[in-house]
């Protein structure tokens, strides 16, 4: 399982896209079915990311997504990547060590962009200033929703 | 989990609930929260 993790979030940093089970089974040496399945068990082992529903295929796995989301990444001048949610948009960082990761997004109450830069984990320039994270479910027990919403 | 330009833009979205109104947090706080000892590692071998 740990093998395919990793092949998984590989191929998330230098595609943009999660790879499908048959190309991670034959990267992991097994049979097409045992990859499939195997992806299944990590899928449960890492319940923050989540299969498209009915499909085998990776939606998302944090803190990228495979689905285009309203959280646009850019790093060295390229918009390859979407993070799974706003808050996972901060972790990003951790995937492109020694990189600037420019995080786009339009704020869903007035469409207009924000942007933050981070790297090595380290806050860099945030436009506005202001911008803030909401969980609309709450922290905590009030929380009774999906945490990605 | 979204990100605003401002609390007041979030509480204008008109999916906003009203009981989550603790869930506000600032750029440091999450930037801390996801920095999490495992976080820097997510590309390592185990």
């Amino acid at each position: 399982m740990d093998r395919m993790f990793q092949r998984i979030m590989r191929g998330l940093v230098d595609s943009g896209r999660a790879p499908h089970y048959a190309e991670l089974a034959r990267a992991l040496g097994i049979p097409v079915e045992d990859g499939r399945l195997l992806l299944h068990d990590v899928m449960q082992a890492y319940p923050i990311g989540w299969l498209h529903p009915e499909t085998d295929y990776i939606a998302s796995f944090p803190p990228l997504n495979s689905l285009p989301t309203q959280y646009r990444v850019t790093v060295r001048g390229e918009q390859r990547w979407f993070a799974q949610c706003g808050f996972e948009a901060t972790s990003v960082t951790w995937l492109f060590p020694g990189e600037t990761v420019r995080i786009d997004a339009p704020c869903l109450d007035c469409g207009q962009t924000l942007t933050l830069e981070m790297r090595d984990g380290q806050l860099g320039r945030v436009d506005p200033p202001g911008v803030i994270g909401h969980l609309n479910y709450g922290f905590g027990a009030s929380r009774g929703k999906p945490q990605f919403l | 989990m979204n990100l605003f330009r401002s609390e007041e833009h979030a509480r204008r979205w008109p999916a906003f609930q009203p009981r989550a109104a603790e869930g506000f947090i600032t750029l440091p706080e999450l930037a801390g929260f996801f920095g999490t000892e495992t976080r820097p590692h997510m590309l390592d071998a185990d």
